[in-house]
């Protein structure tokens, strides 16, 4: 969960430090010699899956369970307020994004017609304006 | 005032469950089962401490005589009055001290007994009410003999597990070459507070002061004298003995094993006469003894006032607490608070892919992580998070770094129902 990538890690760092830990990302023949107090040990995701293959939920006798369960939830969560409106998803991310690209270019055409609006309405006052000042003779 | 269940830990999945069909495998919700682990024992309400103490019934040692057990307990308390030093308490010294009462008689007593509703109230005045009303640090005199306490280690760990100094005897020609005290212990019989197997039998003994010998404590199972502490730590022995041999399959629901276990063997600290309430025992007293036999904790499910016959169930929390064990299944994670979410018969089918089950993709949506240090919660959802079991280091630990899980696991992974994979045998994997 927190050795397949940088951004993981950090999280990790972050994560632990709640308890006073930094975390150490080492293999499992390392794990002897990374023990020191107050280093968190994790294990690098290729010690446990040969050639960095994707782990697979039947490795997990006990906890395959609760990760489909979570990846159900993750799956399946919707947005509950409106808050969640621009906070992405879990699945089809792309249509998340079509979504808020959609309504960045819906808000562009409604400020282009407000402004458009502005600047008639300007317009005709300015036109007004001039008219007024034209001398009738 | 109110008893506190942990209601939190009954219903944090109940917002999940509704229509719940997986993509993976067929649920079925009538097969979830919500991890109760029963009610632990609040260190700071009154009401779990009220309540008048009973008589000590008889239990006499089992592979000596009384003569010689009297002898051997009168050579340990000398030896503890030796290294602690005087025994009259003192405004100028700082250093713990030996109990005034305590005596090879008074030990005797509490450990086979006969002895009388004093010396139990006495043992709780003197031991546990200082923890649980005051907090006060558990003494590290040992009570429970340590015989029994060395028969209990080596019938709950594997060959081959190094016990904490177990000294059951002390003979000064032949132990002349130790040196007590030590940095760490008084006397050759205190207790290890730091140490995770102590855990063991130092509830053991908690339990059978703080509940078994309260008049309010199963007091249908129990006749009106209770059971001394030798009973109560032989029959821990008998039941992990007995959960040992279960064979690996099929899982069958703990209080069927507690059922059959009550009826096959022998029991000491309780005699089953014609109107026995077997499942009463099973739900109370014998879940709490597997309580600690499992390194779970001390809890009370023994009380009078969790009896289904003297108390209706009340709420939904108290029903799947007395019901837990109805449904948790042995061998299997279930036990320990590992529950899983789907049924156990589909769960072999679960397959698929955990590429995306990484920090960074969790964390770039609506959940977020975040650590938890109750084992039953891992892998699980709460308020947007996903919980991490991760113990708290400990502070006396400092030889080594710290291992997610190693606090817990540690123990069990020399278990003896570890070797059946009936408890688990597998580290927290991030």
């Amino acid at each position: 969960m927190f050795s397949r990538d940088e951004t993981s890690k950090q999280i990790a760092k972050a994560l632990f430090s709640e308890y006073g830990l930094t975390p150490v990302f080492c293999d499992s023949h390392e794990m002897s010699t990374s023990q020191r107090p107050g280093k968190v040990i994790i294990l690098n995701w290729e010690s446990s899956f040969k050639e960095g293959r994707d782990p697979m939920m039947n490795v997990f006798q006990l906890y395959r369970g609760h990760f489909a369960l979570l990846d159900k939830q993750m799956r399946e969560w919707k947005p509950e307020k409106r808050g969640d409106l621009f906070q992405p998803g879990y699945k089809d991310r792309f249509t998340w994004y079509t979504t808020i690209f959609a309504l960045l270019i819906g808000m562009l055409g409604i400020i282009s017609i407000i402004t458009s609006i502005i600047s008639a309405v300007t317009g005709i006052i300015q036109m007004n304006a001039a008219l007024a000042a034209i001398p009738h003779g | 005032m109110r008893l506190e269940v942990e209601r939190g830990c009954a219903f944090r999945r109940l917002g999940i469950l509704a229509n719940y069909n997986s993509g993976v495998a067929h649920v079925d919700l009538r097969l979830i089962f919500i991890r109760s682990p029963g009610v632990t024992t609040p260190r700071n309400a009154m009401t779990s401490v009220i309540g008048d103490r009973c008589d000590i019934g008889e239990c006499l040692p089992t592979d000596e005589t009384v003569e010689d057990c009297r002898a051997r307990l009168s050579r340990i308390v000398a030896k503890q009055k030796q290294c602690y030093g005087s025994p009259r308490p003192s405004p100028l010294t700082l250093g713990p001290l030996m109990p005034l009462w305590l005596d090879a008689d008074f030990l005797y007593r509490i450990n086979y007994g006969p002895g009388t509703r004093e010396d139990a109230a006495h043992m709780w005045d003197s031991i546990m009410r200082p923890i649980v009303l005051r907090k006060r640090k558990r003494v590290q005199l040992t009570l429970l003999d340590r015989r029994l306490v060395d028969k209990l280690f080596h019938a709950v760990f594997k060959k081959g597990s190094q016990p904490p100094i177990l000294y059951s005897d002390w003979d000064d020609a032949k132990e002349s070459q130790t040196s007590f005290p030590s940095d760490q212990l008084i006397s050759p019989f205190d207790y290890r507070s730091h140490d995770v197997y102590t855990a063991l039998y130092r509830w053991c003994e908690e339990f059978v002061v703080q509940y078994v010998w309260r008049s309010d404590y199963s007091s249908q199972i129990f006749a009106a004298k209770r059971p001394p502490m030798s009973a109560v730590a032989l029959d821990i022995i008998l039941l992990v003995r007995y959960l040992a041999r279960l064979p690996h399959h099929p899982e069958r629901s703990l209080a069927d094993r507690f059922r059959k276990f009550v009826r096959k063997q022998s029991l000491h600290s309780i005699s089953i006469g014609e109107n026995f309430d077997f499942e009463w025992a099973c739900r109370g007293y014998l879940w709490d003894l597997y309580n600690i036999v499992v390194l779970y904790g001390l809890t009370e499910n023994g009380l009078d006032k969790y009896s289904p016959k003297l108390r209706d169930v009340q709420d939904e929390a108290q029903f799947v607490r007395v019901t837990w064990i109805e449904h948790a299944k042995f061998p299997g994670g279930d036990t320990l608070g590992i529950e899983c979410p789907v049924d156990l018969d589909y769960r072999k089918e679960i397959y698929g892919s955990l590429a995306d089950m990484k920090a960074s993709f969790i964390c770039s949506g609506p959940f977020k992580l975040a650590l938890t240090t109750r084992l039953s919660d891992h892998l699980t959802m709460k308020d947007r998070k996903v919980l991490l079991y991760c113990d708290k280091p400990s502070k006396t630990r400092r030889d080594r770094g710290h291992i997610p899980g190693a606090g817990y696991y540690g123990p069990l992974t020399r278990h003896i129902l570890g070797t059946y994979g009936h408890l688990i045998s597998l580290m927290i994997d991030y």
